[in-house]
């Protein structure tokens, strides 16, 4: 019966679909998030994310398709799957007239917990995110790094089987980032399951099992980063600008190496899996600027949905 | 709806009320004492006598009510749709166990105690010119400020539900707050006004508990208590539902 249990997933997701009026938010995907697992889904703006993350977690009601957390079903059984579920919202929601610690206990008080317990709960979480000593701070007077902390500790006082953080770190500068990111592998260390969602490739590569690629509300590919980077992009990248009169020549030098490449504005991407023989061929047509580099999963994405500015949400 | 998780919601106010108790004193008070001593004292000495009472006595019942309909209001306008829109109090809250029905509660419950407070203080306030009666009515009238309090705040809600901004309440107050006030018979005798209006005052809400408020200071109503406390009570749960109809509207999408 453990053996089974442990086997089953946490989450499955099964032709879940959110439409906004006109507007299909979420066309129709698949996925199971496996206990102890840190998934994420990666997407530019406007790719379904959020509105994923906003039906898992019951605050918003499935168009189609069904969603399931630990055998519940959402939609049925919400109030039993928000017990479950912690949540670190995109978007600040702390409570400003409230102290550090005040937010924690009011928060706790939504859980059921009594004052006392949600107190206990609260100094501990203080401390694992050191803000044990700000507790009786006004949240006005934190930096947005200390925000966003408090908002994990807040999304963990229940406890959570599923924690769910929506862009964790947007907005927040390199050394915030990563505190935060430290402590979230810690919790990764201690079994906590994970959805992340983030449009930064790193903090997926550093952070998530596997991750989940997203586009205008469908999932394009699914796995471990570096294994899709692997499979769908070849060993290195190659940076080119050629400068004005060299343009002719280092056409010339790319159409007869025949990799991949992509143009974006004044840059040429070219995906090599002979990236020496390509820079010495490149080099030959006196680029204003050249380089190489390992392909990330920056590129990967990029590949998959295009380099055109999105716009939008 | 979970009483529970509703309560959670209340205590979240009441922790944030407690911290600026001396502004809502002073917030719910003080233009309902100072409209009860300038007037009653003032345009007392011009109107001697209303119904067999010196006009300051005939003012004190229907200030009770009218501030409790004006604490609620306030508190489920510009307080509640800061926290539902604004500040995204509502969508912390909804990260967790709490439901859409359980915040519209524990605002509306919040709502109906930031009225029985403001009643209490009136009274207290009026104890001290000798207007309050004191004695098991006393009770009932801090319950009738409450039961105001309650339906003047699920109005209020219904309208934060829908209003795109802070400045769409100056719809609210002046075009439905201030001619409730106005009609609801606390300044003057509903018959006085031209027969159109006076039917109009009769059909609002305020009419209602200020008439039931003058039976519990111990004068005439203008209509029978049981009707009043029945068109309040039918109401009080339509409003309850249209508020939560229209709060899942705006927020459950």
């Amino acid at each position: 019966m453990s053996a089974v249990s442990a086997a089953a997933p946490l989450v499955t997701a099964r032709g879940l679909v959110k439409r906004y009026g006109a507007l299909t938010a979420v066309a129709g995907i698949d996925f199971d998030l496996m206990p102890g697992e840190c998934f994420g889904f990666l997407g530019p703006n406007g790719a379904g994310k959020s509105s994923v993350i906003r039906m898992t977690q019951c605050v918003s009601p499935v168009t189609a398709g069904a969603i399931t957390v630990d055998g519940l079903t959402v939609g049925v059984d919400d109030r039993r799957i928000k017990a479950l579920v912690g949540v670190c919202p995109q978007e600040d929601s702390l409570d400003e007239d409230l102290t550090v610690i005040e937010n924690l206990r009011v928060y706790g008080g939504y859980f059921g917990y009594s004052r006392r317990e949600a107190q206990r709960r609260g100094e501990g979480l203080l401390e694992f995110f050191h803000l044990a000593d700000r507790r009786g701070a006004n949240v006005r007077a934190l930096s947005g790094g200390m925000r966003r902390r408090l908002h994990i500790a807040r999304a963990l006082i229940n406890e959570p089987r599923l924690l769910i953080l929506d862009e964790p770190t947007t907005g927040l500068d390199p050394q915030a980032r990563h505190v935060i990111w430290q402590r979230i592998r810690e919790l990764k260390g201690r079994g906590v399951t994970a959805l992340i969602t983030t449009h930064y490739m790193e903090e997926a590569e550093r952070l998530c099992d596997r991750v989940a690629l997203m586009d205008q509300g469908r999932i394009l590919l699914t796995g471990a980063p570096g294994e899709l980077v692997r499979a769908h992009v070849s060993g290195e990248v190659i940076e080119l600008i050629p400068g004005g009169d060299g343009a002719a020549r280092a056409a010339r030098a790319m159409a007869e190496l025949g990799d991949t490449v992509e143009e974006a504005g004044d840059t040429f991407f070219i995906y090599t899996a002979d990236p020496a023989r390509a820079m010495r061929r490149l080099g030959d047509a006196n680029p204003e600027s050249l380089s190489r580099r390992r392909a990330t999963l920056e590129d990967l994405f990029l590949r998959m949905t295009g380099r055109a500015l999105r716009e939008g949400s | 709806m979970s009483p529970r998780a509703a309560l959670a919601v209340w205590r979240r106010n009441y922790a944030v009320f407690r911290r600026n108790l001396w502004a809502s004193v002073v917030g719910a008070i003080g233009e309902p004492v100072l409209t009860l001593l300038i007037m009653g004292y003032g345009l007392g000495t011009l109107v001697p006598q209303v119904n067999g009472v010196r006009y300051i006595e005939y003012l004190a019942p229907g200030l009770v009510v009218v501030s409790a309909m004006y604490a609620a209001a306030f508190e489920l306008t510009f307080g509640a749709y800061t926290r539902m829109v604004v500040a995204r109090s509502w969508s912390a809250a909804l990260a967790t166990p709490v439901m859409i029905g359980d915040l519209v509660m524990g605002e509306l419950f919040w709502g109906a105690t930031k009225a029985l407070f403001t009643s209490a203080a009136m009274l207290v306030a009026m104890a001290f010119v000798g207007l309050a009666p004191l004695g098991p009515e006393t009770l009932a009238i801090l319950a009738l400020g409450a039961f105001t309090g309650f339906i003047f705040g699920a109005a209020a809600l219904a309208f934060s539900a829908v209003t795109p901004g802070y400045e769409f309440f100056n719809y609210f107050f002046v075009l439905f707050l201030t001619p409730v006030y106005f009609l609801s018979g606390v300044f003057f005798p509903v018959e006085a006004l031209p027969q159109p209006l006076e039917a109009l005052a009769y059909a609002t809400p305020a009419t209602w508990a200020v008439s039931l408020t003058r039976e519990m200071f111990g004068q005439a109503g203008m209509m029978p208590p049981a009707l009043a406390l029945g068109l309040m009570t039918a109401l009080a749960a339509a409003l309850a539902w249209l508020a939560t109809a229209l709060s899942r509207r705006r927020i459950v999408v």
